[in-house]
């Protein structure tokens, strides 16, 4: 280290600048994707399932925009309107249909002659005739899929290409929104916009939000340190360990998701950890230190803090490295970048920190005694000195009532994974999923896929008695039936009183018979998302009216009971099943991370302090703070997400430091005094305090999240707060508390 | 000087006046006539109708197609002989001098016979791409023509004659053989000038006795909005001497 201060200082200061302009050049490759079904690996349940519906019937998912009036949709204006939107929308590439209520055909056998004609082709003037006109609408088993009952809403149906990305395809629907005003608001909903907001608004408030945080932390460490190197250093590491690991993410090519968007959140939450211990010392040092330069005084704190900054850091990224047990790749691959940064932050604060603090003067007498003036923070010390000292057996039952308490929560924690609920307020985004959602059935589409003779007058009535059951589940929306179908069909092929009409064909042939007289007319298109095209494949379409996990599981099984038996059935698949398989995947990975987190810890704290018990004390904070944290989301009805999902992670990332330090800082100073009580007070007045700037500055910083308009960053600025708090509180009351009690072996001197 | 400009372009104005009107007047001309080629009368085709839609798949029929003119209704029947599901399902296009055509299909299956008006142009031959209205010689009066210059189609030097409807922005793009103004080529526009669909006729051979017509023996049709294609190839084409009423005529089962 002497070396390296004396000598190479600035190769390393040059190195570090030079790395960061790399990985900073690296950026341009950064993609996101807020796409859920790549949470799912390839191949397996409803995304295989899902990849085999698009290559039969095409773009399964659908984007809808509702247009909406007051004062009624059936007038010349909005149908001027609808007309020249679908032209558009119909024109563009990454649109496999387009359908809206011009596209629904009444079928009628007049005069004996079959016409298969729009029913909308103009609005008639006379009152009666319009009057009769929205009847028809209404009374058409297709027509009820455009407009809302009372006739204030319609909606635009596109299919969407599996081959074109939200971003482009939301832009240009957008822009043909922009190109053809009218009165009426126009809401857009379906899944590929709500992944595209999901988007827009992470870089929304990633770029006035997470400023602002680092703003506030900044300040933080102003006022905690009352120099601006105590500023400056450690948002140096925590700056660099971001753009290293950003930079990394670009060379490997993995895209910032949901999941991986954490990472600056995490690394500003861990990794300046170091470098604030480091000046924390420091401080200490330069107060009875009049006489020694800086360079000494930077290479007597390396020494005194590799250690436990070293053993922090193993313990953080063992804890991170937990996330690895997540089947969802971008989870593992925030959990190796994490650690990545952690590993770079800790590297950065061994020899980078020291480096710079070795530029620095040592500050002057007035200076000193400014930064050692006595504040708030030392009489909190010293009064949790107090309680630890006075009554440690109060403050362990405090802590395990609290947590039992809390753990009481558990038993109301919900898992959503419904990107929908992610919107609050009374954003268009919002608007948009609740009017499809109420009036338009949802925009959520679940495909029953069966196969073999489709045709067939057997397979037929099962789908048809299908359709009449599952019209009875609750929150179905739509119904969408090749047994629906055929009925409609049969109205242009028979009269109303004969056996026929309003009836599944009687044989295949002559299903076979409707669907080439359908394709003759020009109209095989409405079938095409129904039957393949060879006759092989048939599917009914089902759309739920809510989104969320636990109203999707219940209509899906019931789906599988009604269809279990079926010789036909290949798949129960849709879109929004994703979030089913999501939610397991969190659930198991979510149990798995913590458990393997904390058995890492566990052998770390093992290791280090060569005792078992050492591995299960120091991990003691961390599971009451898991359970506190869980608790507390379920009674604020806060659900487990993708999101919330990983905030364990970083909970046992930040948690285990503090205990960490507060256990090294103690088993020095108890091996110096010989005194337990006493060796409590000091460790809280010196090592408490770098652990409450850590603390604080992250928890002042996340706060600010809690003014996001999307769902999970504001719960998870809550969250953040809540765990760290807890944390903190642990290692400072708790961990205290539990070596007056117990004296533990392990931190005796050798 | 001022009087020799102002015959000058006086005379360039009505020049081009007359040019213009004559060059609408020529390009209509020239797609009737085209279209009359392809009008047939007392002749029998056998074809193969394969059509494919966007991932490859493929579907095939055979038909029969017979054209007759009795008491001057033009009329058409297609008779499918191949594949067994649909095979008896007949389609009979008539014409009518003074009032709109019918277009009836029997099914076998049901038995009946279904009846459609033949101004529907979504009507297509069994669900390939191939308007029905390929085989009608029917021009509708109310289309404007206008000759955009010369272009060739495979070697061919063809006429290329714009085809549109005053109130639609659509438009069609036809290529006629100058020859022996054979069409070769419709490219269909959308109201972006955007290319939908794209019509082939190749290989014509000429009707014998049938008083100069022409038909192709391939026609390929391909939607590039559906992806979707059909080709078309004639087997066998055979002239009748005279025609059978009964041949054209569908009765369903019940009757």
């Amino acid at each position: 280290m002497s070396k390296l201060i004396h000598k190479y200082r600035i190769l390393v200061l040059s190195g570090a600048i030079l790395l960061a302009v790399l990985s900073v050049g690296q950026f341009s490759k950064l993609r996101i994707n807020p796409s859920f079904n790549d949470y799912i690996p390839a191949g397996v349940g409803n995304r295989a399932y899902l990849e085999k519906l698009d290559s039969i019937f095409g773009g399964s998912e659908k984007l809808l925009l509702i247009l909406t009036n007051e004062e009624g949709i059936i007038n010349s204006d909005t149908y001027d309107r609808i007309l020249k939107l679908t032209t558009d929308l119909h024109d563009l590439d990454g649109v496999e249909r387009c359908m809206s209520l011009l596209d629904v055909i009444e079928i009628q056998l007049e005069d004996g002659i079959t016409s298969f004609d729009p029913i909308l082709d103009d609005i008639p003037e006379d009152p009666k005739e319009l009057s009769m006109l929205t009847q028809r609408i209404l009374n058409n088993e297709m027509g009820q899929r455009f407009v809302s009952q009372d006739l204030t809403a319609t909606a635009i149906i596109l299919s969407k290409s599996t081959k074109v990305d939200d971003n482009v395809i939301v832009k240009e629907i957008e822009s043909v929104i922009e190109n053809n005003p009218g009165t009426e608001n126009v809401y857009i909903g379906g899944l590929a916009y709500v992944r595209q907001s999901i988007k827009s608004y992470i870089k929304h408030d990633l770029i006035t939000l997470l400023p602002g945080a680092i703003i506030l932390m900044l300040l933080m460490l102003y006022f905690s340190f009352r120099e601006w190197k105590g500023v400056f250093i450690p948002f140096v590491v925590v700056i660099l360990s971001i753009v290293f690991s950003f930079g990394l993410m670009a060379i490997i090519g993995w895209e910032i998701s949901l999941i991986t968007i954490l990472l600056p959140i995490m690394l500003i939450a861990i990794a300046n950890d170091y470098s604030i211990h480091l000046i924390n010392l420091y401080q200490e040092k330069v107060e009875y230190s009049q006489d020694r330069s800086m360079k000494d005084i930077v290479i007597e704190i390396y020494y005194e803090l590799r250690k436990p900054i070293l053993i922090t850091a193993l313990t953080t990224i063992g804890g991170i490295l937990g996330l690895l047990s997540h089947k969802m790749p971008p989870a593992a691959q925030l959990g190796v970048l994490a650690a990545v940064g952690i590993g770079l932050a800790l590297l950065m604060s061994l020899f980078l920190v020291p480096v710079l603090l070795s530029f620095y003067p040592i500050p002057k007498d007035k200076k000193r005694k400014e930064i050692h003036k006595k504040f708030f923070i030392t009489y909190v010390l010293e009064l949790f000195a107090k309680w630890v000292n006075s009554y440690p057996k109060r403050v362990i039952a405090t802590f395990i009532i609290v947590t039992m308490l809390s753990s009481f929560g558990l038993f109301f924690l919900k898992v959503d994974t419904n990107v929908e609920s992610y919107f609050i307020g009374k954003s268009d985004i919002k608007k948009g999923i609740e009017l499809v959602n109420k009036k338009f059935g949802g925009s959520q589409y679940v495909s029953i896929l069966f196969k073999g003779d489709v045709l067939a007058p057997e397979v037929l009535n099962r789908m048809e008695n299908y359709t009449k059951e599952i019209r009875k589940i609750p929150h179905v929306g739509h119904i969408i039936s090749p047994s629906s179908f055929f009925k409609e069909l049969s109205k242009g092929m028979y009269e109303p009183n004969e056996l026929g009409f309003e009836a599944l064909p009687a044989t295949e042939d002559e299903a076979l018979q409707y669907m080439e007289l359908l394709a003759m007319s020009g109209y095989d298109g409405s079938a095409s998302q129904l039957i393949d095209y060879n006759y092989e494949y048939a599917r009914i379409l089902v759309s739920m009216t809510d989104g969320s996990n636990q109203t999707m599981k219940s209509i899906l099984k019931a789906l599988g009971e009604l269809t279990e038996k079926d010789p036909n059935l290949v798949c129960i698949a849709g879109p929004g099943l994703s979030k089913i398989q999501i939610a397991d995947m969190v659930i198991s990975g979510q149990i798995k991370s913590l458990i393997m987190a904390l058995i890492i810890i566990f052998v770390l704290l093992a290791l280090i302090f060569k005792s078992i018990i050492a591995g299960l004390k120091g991990s003691l904070p961390l599971i009451l703070s898991s359970l506190f944290l869980f608790g507390l989301m379920g009674f604020l009805g806060i659900p487990l997400d993708i999101v919330t999902a990983l905030l364990s992670s970083i909970m046992i990332g930040v948690g285990v430091d503090y205990t960490i330090h507060f256990l090294w800082r103690y088993k020095s100073e108890y091996a110096e005094l010989k005194d337990s009580k006493q060796a409590i007070v000091n460790t809280l007045k010196t090592a408490g305090r770098g652990i409450i700037f850590n603390a604080f500055s992250v928890i002042v910083g996340f706060t600010i999240l809690i003014f996001s308009s999307f769902a999970p960053l504001r719960f998870f600025g809550v969250l953040v707060v809540v765990s760290i708090f807890s944390c903190l509180i642990s290692a400072l009351l708790l961990i205290p508390a539990v070596i007056v009690v117990s004296k533990p072996r392990f931190l005796e001197p050798s | 000087m001022k009087k020799i400009f102002f015959f000058m372009c006086l005379f360039v104005g009505v020049n081009s006046l007359f040019a213009t009107s004559t060059d609408h007047v020529k390009a209509k001309e020239l797609f009737e006539n085209s279209k009359q080629k392809l009008s047939l009368k007392n002749v029998c085709l056998n074809l193969d109708l394969e059509i494919l839609d966007k991932k490859g798949n493929t579907k095939s029929k055979s038909l029969s197609v017979a054209f007759g003119e009795f008491n001057q209704q033009k009329k058409v029947m297609i008779e499918i002989t191949a594949p067994e599901e649909v095979k008896g399902t007949r389609i009979l296009t008539t014409n009518y001098l003074d009032k709109k055509g019918i277009i009836e299909i029997y099914m076998p299956a049901s038995g009946k016979i279904q009846k459609f008006r033949a101004n529907n142009r979504n009507l297509k031959l069994m669900g390939s791409e191939i308007p029905i209205t390929q085989f009608s010689s029917v021009v509708e009066s109310d289309y404007l023509f206008s000759m955009l210059g010369n272009d060739e189609v495979n070697g061919t030097d063809c006429y290329k004659i714009k085809v549109e409807k005053p109130e639609e922005k659509e438009y069609a793009i036809a290529y006629i053989s100058i020859k022996e103004e054979y069409l070769l080529r419709v490219e269909k526009y959308n109201s972006k000038d955007q290319l939908q669909s794209l019509t082939a006729l190749s290989d014509y051979i000429k009707v014998s006795n049938s008083n100069g017509k022409y038909y192709p023996k391939s026609i390929h049709v391909s939607n590039l909005e559906s992806g979707r294609s059909s080709n078309m190839k004639v087997r066998s084409l055979e002239y009748v001497q005279k025609m059978n009423i009964k041949n054209f005529q569908i009765t369903s089962n019940e009757s």
